[in-house]
């Protein structure tokens, strides 16, 4: 498949030198004394926190990071590829808020964050258990990443995100992960069963809870992503290109220290920059400068041979409606076509990331599935170019009652979750339903319906009494 | 009519010439509180008309408070004790452990902007700052902002410790996690969820 792309080969030249130039004369500032000195041992000048990045440096060391590498699930078979020619969809990450049609906006729960799971685990298109899908505000704040843990380890067998916020929440992850496996913390390095999200602080900024989640994760060779969600007109320059340079210095300065900390450490090239709604002053996500900074994220990123991240089901409405729908379509097709390799916040996303949705996550989930299908595209091989059987049928002829129809039908259509494509008459006699009151009828039936991967006994009561070790019954 | 061309340079974001205007003003003896509340401050009050009927944006919102934050300069030493804190005083930051601050920097401007004498305390401040600073200089209002659920638990400690130290400072929250029921269940005097919302609340306690 070829990629939608914006930049000439002199573009993308042209922005890597820039980002270079403000690596080596403006630097970036790292609030967090490990990770100065590891950068000053490689040759950085470091003036405060204010780090000077060799051109040289930054070249050899982003070219470390592997272009290409697997995620081992709890279950095998649902084992995911970060790079190469596949995406992969993760949903929501970091909604304080949750709602659906019956009960509303709402503060969210664990139990919300479990639902959460369960859903992600039954669907055909998420491929990673979401992280801080809905936090959990019931739980006290020390405990959450932990019940978190717990419940994306036992409720779905798919690979799944790790604990960001510092150090602490790292380790934590790591070590609960290695109970998980019953393994030691070096063979997870091997399976690298988690990936988890760490961010710059915008502009040119990194702060020391992040820097110490940053090398926690390295040392171990946990995946990670090097995220920058820079704002056009806001943290970065109004122009979607100056925003560009922004967010990929400082992706490039996060991915050096992870290289220098652990050689080959697997990485992804994260840009989910955006624009102001300039009416308020707000982060807007639903915007087409979202769209035209994903495709050029994953364009740059493919420059530099690392797998990207951008894109999303990515909405600013308030409920699952047109808006949400065309918003998220228009960000999931960006990333789908322009081809990104891990695109977060895939299922749920309303308000800009305030809110995760029930209904809004299964209409993603359709959208995630129409996309996979779009990537899937066409190859004209001769037999499927058919002409053998378009010259047997002949003209006038037909293709219903065809052996190749029956025998191909399933596997060559998409087979759509919930839009509703059934005749006027019928539609009505079904009850009229507009597709988020569908999408409330369907995600209550996927978790009545859902069956939970058991873990073995033994595994279920170590994680438990690791987490009532640590913060009691 | 000079006042009203002041008031027409800010409204037409021009720093130069409200600042070339306010001073012809004032070498002119034109009485200082009609400069500041007819040519400034009532400019602003029609920007914050303007911007929250949608037809004046952040940037330019932000480019007229710039042109009168520079009109005001002029005046400022010129004004007595009580024109100096007559909307209000403001002590306004991010609470401990966030460093967010582009909302908690649009509330300040807006709130100059319209006339109230703000301390900015900056990012990651401790709820001891806030108490010091409302109490060394007579607070009215102090404002609290977080961006992280994380750090929401610092608002409650920081309006205990106002309460505590015995201020009769009000205390209001903002950000986009927090809530009113937040702001009832810790006490806190008022909530907004946008930055002109917390203008007109910080107007209306004053009242």
């Amino acid at each position: 498949m070829r990629y939608f792309e914006y930049f000439s080969e002199q573009e993308v030249r042209r922005i890597h030198e820039t980002c270079l130039r403000l690596l080596e004369t403006v630097g970036v500032d790292f609030s967090f004394e490990p990770a100065l000195e590891v950068l000053k041992k490689a040759g950085c000048k470091v003036e405060g926190q204010r780090v000077f990045f060799p051109p040289t440096l930054v070249e050899a060391q982003v070219a470390k990071a592997p272009a290409q590498y697997t995620l081992q699930a709890r279950n095998p078979e649902k084992s995911v590829v970060i790079g190469g020619e596949h995406i992969a969809f993760i949903p929501c990450y970091g909604p304080p808020f949750v709602t659906d049609l019956d009960r509303g906006r709402r503060a969210s729960t664990l139990e919300d964050y479990i639902n959460f799971v369960k859903l992600g685990h039954a669907s055909r298109s998420l491929d990673i258990t979401g992280g801080m899908m809905a936090e959990p505000n019931d739980v006290p704040h020390e405990r959450r990443n932990a019940e978190m843990m717990y419940a994306s380890m036992r409720y779905s067998d798919k690979p799944f995100m790790g604990g960001a916020i510092g150090a602490e929440a790292a380790r934590e992850t790591i070590e609960m992960t290695a109970i998980l496996f019953g393994c030691s913390e070096a063979a997870l390095a091997e399976k690298r069963p988690i990936i988890s999200i760490l961010c710059a602080r915008t502009p040119l900024a990194y702060d020391d809870r992040m820097l110490g989640a940053i090398m926690e994760y390295a040392k171990a060779g946990m995946p990670q992503l090097i995220s920058s969600l820079s704002i056009a007109g806001a943290t970065a320059p109004v122009t979607m290109e100056g925003t560009l340079v922004v967010q990929n210095t400082e992706v490039l300065a996060g991915i050096v220290l992870t290289q220098l900390i652990r050689e080959g450490t697997p990485v992804v090239f994260a840009g989910s920059s955006s624009c102001s709604a300039m009416r308020y002053g707000t982060l807007s996500i639903g915007a087409p400068e979202m769209a035209v900074n994903t495709a050029a994220t994953a364009q740059m990123a493919r420059f530099y041979g690392i797998p990207s991240r951008g894109g999303g089901a990515l909405s600013d409405a308030k409920l699952p409606d047109a808006q949400a729908g065309f918003e998220a379509m228009m960000s999931q097709l960006m990333a789908t076509l322009s081809g990104v390799h891990f695109v977060l916040h895939s299922a749920g996303i309303l308000e800009g990331y305030m809110v995760s949705s029930y209904e809004k996550f299964v209409l993603d989930d359709e959208i995630c599935g129409m996309c996979k299908r779009i990537k899937r595209g066409e190859r004209a091989d001769e037999d499927r170019l058919a002409f053998e059987l378009i010259r047997q049928v002949g003209p006038g002829g037909e293709y219903l009652t065809q052996k190749h129809t029956f025998q191909n039908f399933r596997k060559e259509i998409y087979a759509n979750l919930l839009e509703e494509k059934d005749s006027y008459a019928n539609w009505q006699q079904k009850g009229a339903l507009s597709i988020d009151r569908r999408a409330n009828q369907k995600w209550k039936e996927i978790l009545k319906a859902y069956q939970e991967p058991q873990l073995p006994a033994e595994t279920d009561k170590a994680l438990r009494r690791y987490i009532e070790r640590k913060y009691g019954a | 009519m000079a006042i009203q061309d002041i008031f027409n340079a800010v409204m037409a974001f021009d720093e130069d010439k409200v600042k070339q205007l306010t001073q012809a003003e004032v070498a002119a003896g034109t009485e200082i509180g009609a400069i500041l509340n007819q040519g400034l401050i009532g400019a602003m009050d029609t920007v914050g008309e303007k911007f929250s009927a949608g037809d004046l944006f952040v940037p330019e919102m932000l480019m007229a408070a710039q042109a009168m934050k520079a009109g005001l300069a002029i005046l400022k030493p010129l004004l007595s004790a009580g024109q100096a804190q007559a909307r209000g005083r403001v002590v306004i930051g991010t609470v401990k452990g966030d460093l967010h601050d582009i909302g908690k920097n649009l509330v300040s401007m807006m709130m100059e902007g319209a006339g109230f004498d703000v301390i900015d305390l900056g990012v990651d401040v401790a709820s001891e700052k806030f108490v010091q600073v409302a109490t060394e200089k007579k607070a009215d209002v102090i404002a609290l902002s977080a961006l992280l659920t994380t750090t929401m638990p610092a608002m409650q400690t920081t309006v205990t410790a106002v309460k505590e130290a015995g201020l009769a400072s009000r205390t209001i929250i903002g950000g986009a996690p927090v809530t009113q029921g937040f702001a009832d269940q810790i006490g806190a005097d008022g909530y907004s969820p946008d930055a002109p919302g917390a203008v007109k609340l910080v107007k209306k306690l004053m009242a």
